[in-house]
């Protein structure tokens, strides 16, 4: 069940918005084919895609499943948040970047 | 100026109204609201437009930082654009009337609407017409299902005020605002929202490979006076960032039409007296100021 107010879909393309200008004040200290930078630029392109998908769809957003997911994602938000601006955590950046990328990508799908 | 006219406007309702306004009294907050819709309708158009170029754009510039080949078959990809056509249209269709309605309520409101509502009921029945046949080719989401209700309630409006029942039609439109106009232009403001994040999306990348090719260059040990073209990117991209914030024009926009619409619908349910003329001529006028700052906003970014 969820705890926290829901968050509507506006909401939700604003949050993964966020994220990813994060992605690219965290990319821009990596050189450009550095592991990390590549790491960083494949979850980055995966989650401009969920964005764009997001934008396009008629996505319920009044569904107990929307809810849920998007819950689960605020708090891998949250984590993230913590983290996200220390480039000497790239490690547990790039972990829970992939959690938070899996997150929405599952968010979605739940678009037609 | 704006000020010295309504004081000037203030005093003549005083002195020229007894219990019921003059007919020419409407005419300013009418022409007023006609205009100020006008802008922010225009600033939606422009936003709605510039959208699926902006993603092609964007896409382009990934490929290029990523050094990979441009297939005009990936470009053609319908998935690219955010909106299509039908979409498009319907939202354009759906902005005009709902500027065409505001006109009618406010015609209809006025004393002497027998005489001039036919114009705005035929102006917004061309309206609907459109709005209908871009509804009709749109995908079904939850702004054609509002959408169809309002162009069915205005309709009826538009009709009986053709019919000269004039007390009716104001009663359906004042129902077919109530209703609808809200949701509406929340909907509309929310798309809005989101082709600002995806421009937002796109800045932020630009700037990173701004950075990137200045950083490459000081790798290099590139030459002055590739360093400082490298830098001028820079500046570039940082500048288009730091605009960023005007392009949110449109949503607020988009809420000074929704106050507009609530103060229109306020004073046709009012009793009309020349306090209620001066209200909404207030109104009308903050519609007008807030529509300004937007129209020099659009300017700045274009």
């Amino acid at each position: 069940m969820s705890e926290a107010a829901n968050i509507s879909r506006h909401e939700l393309i604003r949050l993964i918005g966020n994220v990813l200008t994060d992605i690219d004040v965290l990319s821009a200290h990596f050189d450009p084919g550095t592991t990390n930078r590549l790491q960083l630029n494949d979850l980055r392109n995966q989650l401009d895609l969920a964005q764009r998908k997001l934008v396009r769809s008629a996505l319920n957003e009044n569904t107990q499943t929307f809810n849920d997911l998007t819950d689960n994602l605020k708090k891998i938000n949250d984590d993230l948040s913590t983290t996200i601006n220390d480039v000497n955590k790239v490690a547990t950046n790039l972990e829970t970047l992939v959690r938070f990328v899996g997150a929405v990508q599952k968010i979605a799908e739940l678009a037609p | 100026m704006i000020r010295h006219y309504r004081l000037l406007f203030i005093a003549l309702s005083a002195l020229l109204f007894s219990g019921c306004p003059n007919p020419a009294a409407y005419r300013e907050p009418i022409t007023r609201f006609q205009q100020a819709s006008t802008i922010v309708i225009e600033g939606a158009r422009i936003e709605y437009s510039r959208a699926n170029q902006t993603e092609r754009d964007a896409e382009i510039d990934r490929l290029v930082a990523q050094r990979s080949r441009i297939e005009l078959s990936h470009l053609n990809d319908p998935t690219l654009r955010l909106l299509d056509p039908d979409s498009l249209n319907a939202r354009m269709a759906m902005l005009d009337t709902l500027s065409k309605h505001g006109q009618l309520l406010l015609t209809l409101a006025s004393s002497d609407a027998p005489g001039r509502a036919k114009d705005a009921a035929n102006s917004l029945d061309d309206a609907i017409v459109g709005l209908s046949s871009a509804l009709g080719n749109a995908p079904s989401d939850q702004f054609k299902n509002v959408a169809q209700g309002f162009a069915t309630l205005a309709g009826e409006a538009a009709q009986l005020a053709l019919e000269n029942k004039i007390q009716q039609a104001l009663n359906k439109a004042v129902i077919a605002s109530e209703q609808n106009i809200t949701t509406l232009l929340n909907l509309l403001k929310d798309d809005l929202g989101d082709l600002y994040e995806r421009r937002r999306n796109y800045l932020s990348a630009a700037r990173k490979h701004a950075v990137d090719v200045y950083n490459l260059e000081i790798k290099q040990n590139s030459p002055p006076e590739v360093l400082k073209a490298a830098a001028e990117q820079v500046k570039n991209a940082e500048d288009a960032w730091d605009n960023l914030p005007l392009l949110l024009g449109a949503g607020p926009g988009l809420d000074a039409m929704t106050e507009a619409h609530k103060s229109l619908v306020n004073y046709a349910k009012s009793p009309k007296t020349p306090q209620n003329l001066v209200e909404l001529v207030d109104a009308t006028d903050a519609f007008a100021n807030r529509a300004k700052v937007i129209a020099d906003a659009i300017r700045a970014i274009q």
